[in-house]
């Protein structure tokens, strides 16, 4: 079903901040913020959690760790014992450079698509609410409007209090 | 019927406003995306053509050596090394200052980085690509350079050999390559954005619309964007010390009197560090007068990059000292002899060239006036660049021309076809960056609006 | 490919001609006799199909074209072949005049390898680099295809005709028809010559390319013995020689390393030798001296007489004319001669200089220290060379003014080689009928009427007598390639007689070998031993002393004159020249072999060419660098250029230069490389001396910079070669390096643990072991450029270090190839496991997994691993042996020929290891120690090599090994080789 979104557009990070803090003071829910930049002290005005992206990591790595000791260790000394150089056929001390290269590669590549999945973007995505100038000079802030428990007067007043140059109402399927 | 009188209930109730900031940003897009508008200048051209001709002509050497054989190089029975793992190994250390700027600096919170992160970074992927070609093309045999990946196959058991430094840099290099292309990707998903809504229409908007993955700016986006590239940060620290430490080991896991040395690893990342930091204020300063992005990458950069400089280059002239200090420490005949040789032999001349521009040389920059001279900078920086090619032409060629048995002594001469290598590798290198500098946004434009945001805060603050 | 199909014909034929099959069975001793593997006692299975091959190998008619075309490749397999399992034909090599006994080994019916015969008691199992190549002469495509008429393709039948012509006209104008040939080794050969010279006006001259005439004539006069002392090394305690290379090329290299090198080790039986050499350039000889004494050539007489002078006045003789010694080290005379006199009786003095009175004052030194009979044996003489120099010379004449109206020429070249070769050119253009039997279109063939080549020598029958009462057959190893006949078989068919000289071999050999033996009942049963084992010797006679019938006064007297003569006349500014004939290459009969060509000088380690070797401080005085181009002048008007070598104890104000380069008619690998000096010999007294004064030397400015393989002569203070003196090594000490801890433990091992150890008081530096390394395992050539950028490819190298001063300094080799580390540097560094090491102590090389990283080269201490630059074979970049299919028939089929872009080096001959484990275990065996040997220790005539099982304690490699001369080198980098040195011995 469609939902309408209040989108105040901002010439000033700092006024789009004050906007943000008093609607959520004022008990508005922030949909979201739009912004060329990321901005100091957003989220906590916005009150969004810490991202789980260093879990992916963690586990990504530990995983490419393991897997690759495990090979070398099958392939040098199970699979495939040979004398090299008289050195010992579990040679663990050599193996391990290649172990941590992989687990870089394996933690960088699982945590990169973690976020692209989770921040839904892949090629040919189109962003739901576009607003002109957000990824240039403007700042936006979008607040779900609801029929009955959201008040479009006094959002529209404390927008305009904070500096909003530009306030649409728009319906967007999302 | 009400968007419409919203419309105009909101023009009567509010004059149009300009923040200082938001004017500032806008100026920032305007120039970032400015040399990707407009055509080439004839600076770039003269530049591009020079660059292009010197691929050709690598690659018409490396042609002709892989369809003769190795033998059109200098190389002999006594000297399996010289130009092609040179190359490698400067290439590979040019490529690490890329990875420093964007991932320690942005670990250190260093904000003087955002305006030549991205150009750093670029540098990063095309240095690692000429670099990735040199162990390629100096095998016997590279239509079977696959043999070093230890694929499933059904010749029976047969793998590689995990403990040879060479498998190890096989993966490093792919490791290194990937991990650094994907971080400048992520990097660039904000601006490829922002210059997807700036194009009116047609070709450019598509190409940037699939390149930004519908990238809206979201506040949400960015905090999880911020986390990401700070993890990738973290990753690529480890990373690039763990490169050049294996490219070391593949000299310091040998025998070989002057290769088998422990101080190697951390010898090889000050040193690539050094070459690095030299090879990107070439390349700034170049932009800078090219591009005219004085503003941008301003005399405060330089100065951060020349006191880089000079730890590193201190650095690696300690190293120097300490190696001949060990060898004559030891007392080992064969390593003793291979210094003096070093020092004195038939390469002493390129032996002392190098001491002056990686030890020497960066002793200069204790002075502040050669620190902000643009000129002196860039003359120094090319010294950088000879030096540190030196270094590994010696550290490869000295220890291998003479090592243990004198019957085996010989000398090594470069021929035309290696010479013409390292030239193409030089085309390879800055025909892509020429490419980049008019294709892609060259300097992070979200990165530059975030600092200015923070400066104009700071401002607002007072 | 037709050559390829050529060359099975000789099978073919064998299938065609059952008649002579048949024949052959009738006969059923006849042919060859082949040692397969280790000599069973043949069945007669193997005789019946030995005397098929045999017999169509004889018949050259079996080489026609017709069968060519009807050649089909083992379509119906020959008898005694197997694929895959060689067989061994005793034969005699035809490589120089020493007539050394041969096995040659073939595989699928055509010879890849030559090896010494262990049971000749003269030559023993060794051979020399020379030898060695000889195989590839077999396959060399510069051989003539067949007859030539007047420079034109002819057919046998009308060539014969011909001939036989002239020579009736030439008999009917009495004129003289003259047989020039080479030394010839066989009695049968002799023989048959002689019946030719009962024709009238009919002339034999025997014509040596570097002549030894005037020892011959100097025994002649002094003991009326017409031929050359057979000298007997192994019996001398003191050998001083005198500008006479005996290890390298003079008489009989092979045998006289042999018997050098028994008295070289301190553990032999018999005391160790002391060796003394008055030479001016570096032979290899000289190289080996416990004392070398730089002189002059000219000096050679005066040094000969200073000695005699000393041992005659020890003796009390009296009125020894005196002599100027002014210009030579008077102490190491007395020294010289106090060492001669206290071992008198099995002391020896030999010298190279051919001038009748040098070698006569030798003869009375050997005389009056009472080795004649000793180490100077008259009574078994050596026939190895009989060159008459004066008949040469008149016989020029003669041809000049018209007055012979035939010439054979058998196995010379003297157009190319004889000091007046343009004369000889000249003077044939008078000669009515002009036949050559050279295998090539030579220098002096080109001008010949008739060239009817020979038989290499793997192809003919022949026989040989080096040493009176030692005899040698030769033997077919293969049907002559081409449509060649054998030299003896036309001079019987010019002779009337059937050209059968298979038939007139065996009638020699019954008429007087058989009938002089009592042991073998029927001749064939002796045949067929003799032509098995390659030899037959007769009981030697008895040495006895012979008494010194002229007056050597005479000589002395006329030796001081001369000298005195020559220091008067002595112009400080001009230099000696002294000519010598190089190890490789020899009299230049080998230049268009490849294999001798890159072959390093054992002492200047340069190859492809010859060069003008110059003091140091005649370099330095002159500002002359190594390549160099120099000019010399002062012989009759002649101007050559040269590139200078920088030789370490060269003599100074000499010059030394190799023979045997220069060739323009030799092949494509021969032609041009290097310079003909053979025209600056001085013929003096009817003997040529390869010495001459008053040679002038000029800077030219230009450069041709020598393809070495060595560069730095100095050990660098570096335990490397290990030396020490025999006084030294008699006080007791522990000098065996413990054995260095290792972080890893002990590997499983398998049941062997293969090991080589290489004595270096034995080792001559003489590099047969290169050239044979070469062979068994197909080493590629890569010519003078790449030899000059360092990328020869010998598995093995023999490294020369030089010590003390560079005036005269001492000079050490060392076999150097692959050491099989036990902990070998060179494996864990290959990233794809393309180097490992085997359950049996073997560093492997895995070709088709080498992707050439060149890593392990990088990180061989030892430096032995060679690179595949380039490829090597059917390329015409390098135009050798490899790029064309008759050379590609010297092949090994048991050893890979390795592609571009691979890494390879020794494998310590595996594929000999393999073949001799599965012999063993086919007979149910363990493997005996000695069975197994490698290329390089088989072809070692100073037995200065043994492979052998380290994990067998009772092996002979593990007592060498735990001797108390033994070391490795670079022990102290942890490497742990398999291959042990033992410390080189001086007698100083």
């Amino acid at each position: 079903m469609s939902r309408t979104y209040l989108v105040a557009t901002f010439a000033d990070s700092e006024a789009l901040l004050d906007a943000v803090t008093t609607a959520r003071a004022q008990g508005f829910k922030i949909y979201d913020v739009y912004a060329p930049c990321p901005i100091h002290g957003l989220d906590e005005a916005m009150g969004i959690q810490r991202t789980r992206l260093p879990y992916v990591t963690l586990v990504a790595g530990a995983l490419a760790l393991a897997a690759t000791i495990a090979f070398e260790f099958y392939a040098a000394v199970f699979d495939w014992p040979l004398n090299v150089g008289g050195k010992p056929d579990n040679s663990t001390l050599a193996f391990v450079p290649i172990a941590f290269e992989m687990t870089v590669l394996a933690a960088g590549l699982a945590t990169v698509a973690a976020f692209l999945l989770r921040s839904r973007l892949f090629p040919g995505a189109q962003p739901p609410l576009t607003t002109p100038g957000v990824t240039d000079d403007r700042f936006a802030v979008a607040l779900r409007w609801r029929p009955n428990a959201f008040d479009t007067g006094s959002a529209r007043h404390l927008l305009v209090q904070s500096g909003a140059i530009r306030i649409i109402q728009t319906a967007s399927d999302l | 019927m009400r968007v419409a009188d919203q419309r105009r209930h909101r023009l009567l109730a509010f004059p149009a406003r300009q923040s200082r900031a938001s004017g500032a940003l806008n100026r920032i897009t305007d120039d970032v995306a400015l040399p990707l508008d407009t055509g080439p200048g004839a600076g770039w051209l003269a530049a591009f053509a020079v660059a292009a001709t010197a691929l050709l002509v690598g690659i018409g050497c490396v042609s002709y050596e892989i369809a003769t054989g190795i033998g059109v190089w200098g190389l002999n029975r006594t000297v399996g090394w010289a130009f092609d793992i040179t190359n490698f190994v400067f290439w590979v250390g040019i490529g690490h200052a890329g990875t420093l700027i964007s991932a320690i600096l942005l670990l250190f919170r260093q904000q003087w980085r955002t305006s030549i992160n991205r150009s750093a970074e670029a540098m990063t992927i095309f240095a690692v690509i000429c670099a990735a070609l040199f162990p390629l093309i100096h095998m016997g045999r590279p239509w079977l350079a696959f043999y070093v990946f230890p694929y499933p196959n059904s010749r029976g058991p047969l793998w590689v050999n995990f403990r040879s430094p060479l498998l190890w840099d096989v993966f490093a290099i792919n490791t290194y390559f990937t991990i650094s292309l994907v971080f400048w990707y992520v990097g660039m998903i904000p601006d490829f954005a922002t210059l997807r809504d700036r194009a009116v229409a047609g070709m450019k908007k598509t190409i940037y619309g699939i390149a930004s993955l519908g990238w809206d700016g979201s506040q949400r986006t960015w905090s999880r964007y911020e986390a990401l590239n700070t993890i990738l940060a973290g990753l690529a620290t480890p990373l690039v010390i763990s490169v050049h430490s294996i490219v070391s080991m593949d000299f310091a896991t040998s025998i070989l009197p002057g290769w088998h040395t422990t101080l190697f690893p951390p010898y090889f990342v000050a040193g690539a560090v050094y070459s690095g930091f030299g090879m990107v204020t070439t390349l700034l300063i170049l932009t800078r007068v090219l591009m005219h992005l004085d503003r941008y990458i301003t005399r405060r950069h330089l100065d951060a990059m020349a006191k880089v400089m000079l730890l590193t280059g201190s650095l690696v002239g300690l190293s120097y000292a300490t190696e001949f200090y060990v060898a004559w420490l030891n007392g080992s005949v064969y390593e003793r002899a291979t210094f003096f040789t070093r020092a004195t032999g038939p390469y002493a001349r390129l032996f002392w060239t190098m001491v002056a521009c990686n030890a020497v040389a960066p002793q200069l920059l204790w002075f502040s006036r050669i620190r902000r001279s643009v000129a002196a900078l860039f003359v120094f920086s090319i010294a950088v660049n000879i030096g540190m090619w030196l270094e590994r032409f010696i550290i490869i060629v000295t220890s291998l021309h003479r090592s243990y048995l004198p019957s085996s002594w010989v000398g090594y001469q470069p021929t035309a076809i290696e010479v013409g290598t390292l030239v193409g590798s030089f085309g390879l290198f800055f025909t892509c960056f020429l490419l980049f500098i008019r294709l892609l946004p060259m300097i992070a434009i979200w990165e530059v609006k975030a600092g200015c945001l923070a400066d104009a805060h700071g401002a607002s603050d007072v | 490919m037709a050559v390829d199909l050529k060359f099975w014909t000789s099978l073919d034929a064998l299938r065609a001609d059952a008649d002579r099959r048949a024949a052959a069975e009738r006969d059923c001793f006849a042919g060859q006799r082949a040692r397969t593997g280790p000599p069973p006692e043949p069945s007669r299975r193997d005789f019946l199909t030995l005397a098929g091959f045999g017999i169509a190998a004889a018949a050259a008619s079996a080489c026609s074209r017709g069968a060519v075309q009807k050649a089909i490749p083992m379509l119906s397999q020959p008898e005694e072949l197997t694929p895959g399992v060689p067989n061994w034909y005793a034969t005699t090599c035809g490589g120089c005049s020493a007539a050394c006994t041969l096995l040659a080994k073939t595989r699928d019916g055509r010879p890849i390898k030559i090896e010494g015969n262990a049971d000749s008691v003269v030559f023993g199992s060794g051979t020399c680099a020379t030898g060695q190549a000889t195989v590839l002469s077999l396959y060399d495509d510069a051989r003539l295809k067949g007859p030539l008429w007047r420079g034109q393709p002819a057919a046998w039948a009308d060539i014969d005709a011909h001939i036989a012509e002239r020579l009736a006209a030439a008999a009917v104008a009495h004129q003289r028809v003259a047989l020039v040939s080479k030394t010839i080794a066989g009695p049968a050969t002799r023989r048959l010559i002689a019946e030719w010279s009962r024709r009238p006006g009919f002339e034999h001259i025997v014509y040596d390319a570097v002549s030894v005439a005037a020892l011959r004539e100097a025994t002649r006069a002094a003991f009326g013995v017409d031929a050359l002392p057979h000298y007997r090394f192994d019996a001398a305690r003191v050998i001083v020689g005198i500008e006479s290379d005996f290890l390298g090329t003079w008489l009989s290299p092979v045998e006289f390393t042999r018997e050098y090198a028994m008295r070289r080790r301190p553990e032999s039986a018999s005391a160790m030798s002391r060796h003394v050499q008055f030479e001016s350039g570096v032979s290899l000889t000289g190289s080996n001296a416990d004392r070398r004494v730089v002189i002059r050539p000219s000096q050679s007489a005066s040094v000969a007489l200073g000695l005699l002078r000393r041992i005659a006045s020890r003796r009390g003789e009296v009125a020894v004319p005196d002599v100027d010694e002014s210009a030579l080290d008077r102490q190491t005379l007395d020294a010289a001669a106090d060492d001669l006199w206290r071992a008198r009786g099995e002391s020896l003095v030999v010298c190279g200089a051919n001038d009748v009175d040098t070698q006569m004052l030798v003869h009375a030194a050997n005389a009056l220290l009472g080795n004649i009979g000793t180490t100077v044996d008259l009574d078994n003489v050596s026939l190895q060379k009989r060159g008459d120099d004066v008949a040469l010379a008149r016989l020029v004449d003669a041809m000049a003014a018209g007055r012979v109206g035939g010439l054979i020429l058998y196995g010379v070249n003297p157009v190319y080689d004889a000091p007046a070769g343009d004369q000889f050119a000249a003077a044939m253009r008078r000669v009515p009928l002009t036949v050559s039997f050279a295998d090539r279109l030579d220098e002096t063939a080109s001008h010949a009427e008739f060239v009817c080549p020979d038989h290499h020598f793997l192809e003919a029958w022949g026989d040989a007598e080096p040493v009176a009462s030692c005899y040698s057959l030769a033997q077919p190893t293969i049907s002559p390639l081409f449509d060649t006949r054998a030299a003896q078989d036309s001079l019987l068919l010019w002779l009337g007689r059937s050209p059968d000289f298979y038939g007139y071999l065996r009638s020699v050999w019954r008429d007087t070998l058989f009938h002089a033996q009592t042991r073998y009942t029927t001749f064939d049963e002796f045949w067929d031993h003799s032509l098995h084992d390659g030899i037959y010797a007769i009981p030697p006679r008895t040495i006895s002393e012979k008494p010194l019938v002229a007056d050597w006064r005479a000589s002395a007297a006329s030796v001081a004159r001369s000298q005195s003569d020559a220091a008067a006349s002595r112009d400080h500014d001009t230099y000696e020249l002294h000519l010598y004939e190089p190890v490789a290459v020899r009299d230049g009969a080998h230049a268009n072999n490849p294999w001798l060509q890159e072959l390093p000088d054992p002492v200047s380690k340069v190859t492809w060419g010859n060069y003008a070797a110059i003091a140091p401080v005649d370099a330095s005085r002159l500002g002359l660098e190594p390549g160099d181009i120099v000019a010399l002048d002062g012989v009759g008007g002649r101007r050559i250029e040269l590139p200078v070598h920088v030789q370490p104890g060269q003599a100074p104000k000499t010059i030394s230069i190799a023979l045997g380069y220069g060739r323009t008619r030799s092949g494509r690998v021969g032609d041009g490389v290097g310079v003909n000096v053979f025209a600056l010999a001085q013929v003096a007294a009817g003997a040529r001396r390869y010495a001459r004064t008053g040679i002038t030397m000029t800077r030219t400015g230009r450069r041709d910079a020598l393809a070495t393989t060595q560069s730095h002569h100095s050990m660098e203070g570096r335990a490397i070669v290990k030396e020490t003196t025999l006084a030294a090594l008699a006080e007791p000490a522990d000098h065996r390096e413990t054995d260095l801890p290792t972080l890893w433990a002990a590997r499983p091992r398998g049941e062997h643990n293969w090991g080589m150890a290489i004595d270096l008081s034995a080792c001559t530096g003489c590099s047969a072991c290169v050239t044979a390394c070469q062979a068994e395992n197909n080493v590629a050539v890569v010519g003078r450029d790449e030899v000059r950028r360092g990328r020869e490819m010998h598995w093995i190298r023999v490294d020369r270090y030089y010590s003390g001063s560079e005036d005269s300094p001492a000079t050490l080799v060392q076999p150097m190839m692959c050491q099989h580390c036990g902990d070998a540097p060179c494996e864990p560094v290959c990233p794809v496991l393309a180097t490992v090491h085997s359950s049996d102590g073997l560093n492997q090389q895995v070709y088709n997994r080498c992707v050439g990283t060149r890593y392990c080269e990088n990180n061989c201490p030892y430096k032995v691993r060679r690179f595949n630059w380039f490829e090597y074979a059917r390329n015409d970049r390098f135009d050798f042996n490899l790029n064309n299919p008759l050379g590609l028939m010297v092949l090994n089929p048991d050893v890979t020929v390795r592609s571009r872009g691979v890494m390879e080096k020794c494998s310590l001959c595996v594929q000999r290891i393999q073949a001799g484990k599965l012999e063993a275990r086919r007979s149910g065996r363990a493997v005996d120690d000695g069975e197994i040997q490698t290329a390089c220790q088989q072809a070692c005539p100073a037995d200065a090599i043994v492979f052998g099982d380290l994990a067998d304690p009772g092996s002979r490699v593990s007592q060498l090994n735990r001797g108390r001369r033994s070391y490795h080198v670079l022990d102290e980098l942890g490497t742990r080789p398999n291959v042990t040195y033992l410390t080189k011995v001086r007698n100083a």
